[in-house]
């Protein structure tokens, strides 16, 4: 999908005496926003920036190599081999070539005359810059692309996020208001900034005793000494995005372990990769934990063991969780010497973590895929994990309406206002996020409004997923079959757990079970037995399935189909249809 | 060529600002250049305005004037406002400007206040892999300063450190800290000194 954005000038910054001013410039068809402000702790907000800059020029897939000079190389030597035959070939080579010259010649007389009208450059210059950007494609991508981070400015906070090259690593930069001196009136929405690396540069200078303005919107006066104009970019948008901000917040909202860190842990554990070449794997990070200990953590293949040494781990039962891909988190390395501890969420093995660093009241958030390659945009499938009722258009649109007036909220109040169940409000939420229409704050447990595009956006964003286009089939082929009645609060199951009845291991245990609001759906899909336990919002805390699929991925590569099926029927159940225990469900989705 | 000469000659009639004079800095031509360090070197020794010149030219992402900015410091340490300027130069994070700070506060340690000082000393010895000369001051400056200016934490979390090098100089900074009484936890000083 081709989107072309606008913005009135590029972004910049001036610098005077007294202070130094960012310039955003914004993209120009959007609903306007405003916002004026200057900073109040520039040096974090420029080390917090900085490192966003990093990720969003993040890749680590593996560089394609310039070859060019080696094949001219063996392109000489072929020549200087040819036999006999093929030198007297060669000698017809030059007629050859005058003639292809000759009629390209023509050609281009032709082209000439209809070019003529139009041509304002030579076509040489086309040509240059034909291969140069050809050649940018091929070899510094990272140059080719134009990646605007999404800016939201919110009644609490100012939020910039942005994914990494390979869209494997996303960036969430929190700034919350109390971390502005505000100015003039703000319109609070969202826009992309045209963060360039003029800009970054810009930003390396702001300085505790440098007082920093952030400006957002273009009607204003603005200072500085770049010549302005309107610069329009056209970027072929990565539908993408839409999909991996719905992946990167759907997988932020389940059930994962959260360790806390030193900061000294995480250096250490960076400082050691930066020393080390792997030469064969595993390439993981092995989390160690258990209740009341602190965490360790093995770094494969060289089985380097760093202890946490002042923060014990407060999780409900020992577990070891690896995650790969470690080599994104130097995006966080230049943030350590200054960072007291670091809050990490594991989602389980070979599933997206959750790494938050604090300077002062300002926050990075960072969250990784699964390892490198499973980007969120593509390989990630946790959105229907998130959320799996079905909804109506015009409950999706009451609900929007309602979203756009409070601008954030959380499912069960909105539920409340609008006297819907709080599942079908969750679902039409996530629904608007599958849109580009709003964002869930993992952080906040709240959803926000947050237009992506200005307009509803091509079905190709919307796009099904193979799985569920799967689990689709199986509905209307009849192939669910429920084998128990709805377990209301059931004992919560871990994958450690093979047996599913525990014992509550004390009366703490039980009560906090007792309200947890879980039901447990136990499902035979196409002979396949699937276990799972939805939360009142209709989102997957536990799941399970006996197909190989499964047992072999786990959810490292999003749901099975199975599941898929079994989720969405018994959402509809959550909501009020009846289950008719023992025999094939009908219902339809 | 020709227009940016004129430019520049325009430029001299009617005089330059410090960001415009940093911007010709940063453009890496050198007749800008000269223009640009024109601005300056042209103000006169104990001004005010040496200090947001010194300032400027340090925080500058252009590694060259960046140099240029400490050929700068250098030159004029005698009518800089010395404090104030270590204080402002102690925020930087390149391992170069930091140099000058640690080389700086080595000779004379009473320019950067305790608060400030710990700060920069902590932000320093937590690197790692990068600076290592600064690093190798900073310890210099430690080893000759009175017991207690750097926490106990920081020492724990250097002594754990793959680091040996660090690791061992923090091991004697807390041996150190023992013998004078101090309780660390984790750590206990036995046997006889020397042996």
């Amino acid at each position: 999908m081709i989107l072309t954005q606008k913005y009135l000038e590029r972004s910049g910054a001036s610098i005077n005496n007294d202070n130094f001013t960012l310039n955003v410039a914004t993209e120009q068809s959007r609903p306007s926003v405003h916002f004026e402000a200057t900073i109040r702790d520039g040096l974090a907000y420029s080390r917090l920036m900085l490192a966003l800059y990093r990720l969003v020029t993040d890749d680590q897939r593996a560089p394609q190599k310039d070859r060019s000079a080696y094949f001219e190389w063996v392109h000489q030597r072929y020549l200087d081999e040819l036999s006999e035959t093929q030198i007297e070939l060669k000698k017809r080579l030059p007629e050859l070539q005058q003639r292809r010259v000759e009629l390209q010649q023509k050609i281009a007389d032709i082209n000439h005359e209809n070019l003529k009208f139009f041509a304002t450059t030579s076509d040489s210059f086309w040509q240059a810059k034909g291969k140069y950007w050809d050649y940018l494609f091929r070899y510094a991508r990272d140059k080719w692309w134009a990646l605007d981070p999404v800016i939201s400015v919110h009644p609490d906070c100012v939020i910039f996020e942005a994914f990494s090259q390979d869209e494997s690593s996303y960036g969430r930069f929190t700034v919350p208001m109390a971390g502005f001196d505000r100015r003039g009136h703000t319109e609070f929405g969202t826009t992309n900034i045209d963060f360039s690396p003029d800009l970054a540069r810009e930003i390396g200078r702001i300085r505790s005793y440098r007082p920093a303005d952030l400006e957002i919107g273009a009607d204003r006066v603005v200072h500085f000494t770049r010549a302005g104009g309107a610069v329009e970019k056209k970027i072929d948008l990565p539908p993408s995005w839409v999909r991996g901000f719905l992946q990167v917040q759907s997988a932020g909202a389940l059930p994962g372990v959260n360790v806390l860190l030193s900061s000294s842990t995480l250096a250490e554990i960076l400082s050691i990769l930066r020393r080390k070449r792997e030469d064969k794997g595993p390439r993981s990070l092995r989390f160690h934990l258990t209740p009341g200990a602190k965490p360790e953590i093995m770094i494969e293949p060289w089985g380097i063991i760093i202890k946490e040494p002042e923060i014990t781990f407060t999780g409900p039962r020992a577990q070891e969780i690896r995650i790969w891909g470690r080599r994104r988190l130097m995006i966080l390395e230049k943030l350590l010497s200054y960072s007291g501890q670091i809050q990490v969420r594991l989602l389980g093995t070979g599933l997206p973590s959750y790494w938050s660093v604090w300077q002062n009241d300002l926050r990075l958030d960072i969250g990784l895929s699964g390892w490198t390659r499973n980007d969120w945009s593509q390989a990630a499938q946790f959105d229907f994990l998130a959320s799996s009722g079905a909804v109506t258009p015009e409950e999706v649109s009451k609900v929007a309406g309602a979203l756009k007036q409070t601008l954030s909220v959380r499912p069960e109040d909105l539920a409340a206002n609008l006297n819907i169940g709080r599942g079908v409000v969750t679902a039409a939420l996530q629904q608007l996020c599958r849109e580009g229409q709003a964002m869930f704050d993992y952080i906040e447990g709240t959803y926000r409004w947050r237009q992506l595009f200005p307009f509803t956006p091509d079905k190709e964003i919307l796009q099904e997923s193979p799985q569920l286009l799967e689990a689709r089939k199986l509905i209307n082929s009849k192939s669910v079959r429920w084998l128990a009645e709805p377990l209301k609060n059931p004992l919560p199951l871990s994958d450690n757990d093979d047996e599913e009845e525990d014992e509550f291991e004390d009366e703490q245990q039980e009560e906090a079970i007792i309200e947890n609001g879980l039901t447990r759906f136990a499902a035979s899909v196409s002979g396949k037995e699937v276990v799972l336990d939805l939360d009142a919002d209709g989102r997957v805390n536990y799941v399970r399935c006996e197909c190989r699929d499964f047992q072999f991925n786990h959810l490292r590569k999003g749901p099975c189909a199975h599941i898929l099926a079994a989720t969405i029927l018994a959402a509809k159940i959550l909501n009020g249809e009846k289950l008719e225990a023992g025999t094939d469900n009908a219902g339809s989705y | 060529m020709e227009v940016r000469s004129v430019a520049l000659r325009r430029v001299v009639q009617i005089g330059q600002t410090t960001p415009f004079a940093l911007r010709l800095l940063e453009s890496g031509l050198p007749e800008c250049i000269e223009r640009g360090k024109a601005h300056f070197e042209g103000v006169a020794a104990g001004d005010g305005k040496e200090l947001e010149y010194a300032t400027v030219l340090c925080d500058s992402p252009d590694k060259t004037v960046q140099a240029y900015g400490r050929e700068f410091v250098e030159s004029r340490w005698e009518n800089l406002p010395a404090v104030e300027l270590l204080r402002k130069l102690s925020e930087h994070s390149d391992p170069q400007i930091q140099e000058l700070v640690a080389g700086k506060l080595l000779t004379s340690p009473h320019l950067l206040g305790g608060k400030d000082a710990t700060k920069f000393d902590k932000g320093i010895l937590r690197t790692h892999n990068q600076g290592r000369r600064v690093k190798e001051l900073v310890k210099a400056r430690l080893n000759q300063a009175p017991q207690g200016q750097l926490d106990q934490s920081i020492l724990l979390e250097m002594a754990r450190s793959w680091t040996q090098r660090d690791a061992e100089w923090a091991f004697e900074q807390l041996v150190r800290l023992a013998k004078s009484g101090e309780i660390i936890e984790g750590l206990q000083v036995e046997g006889v000194e020397g042996i």
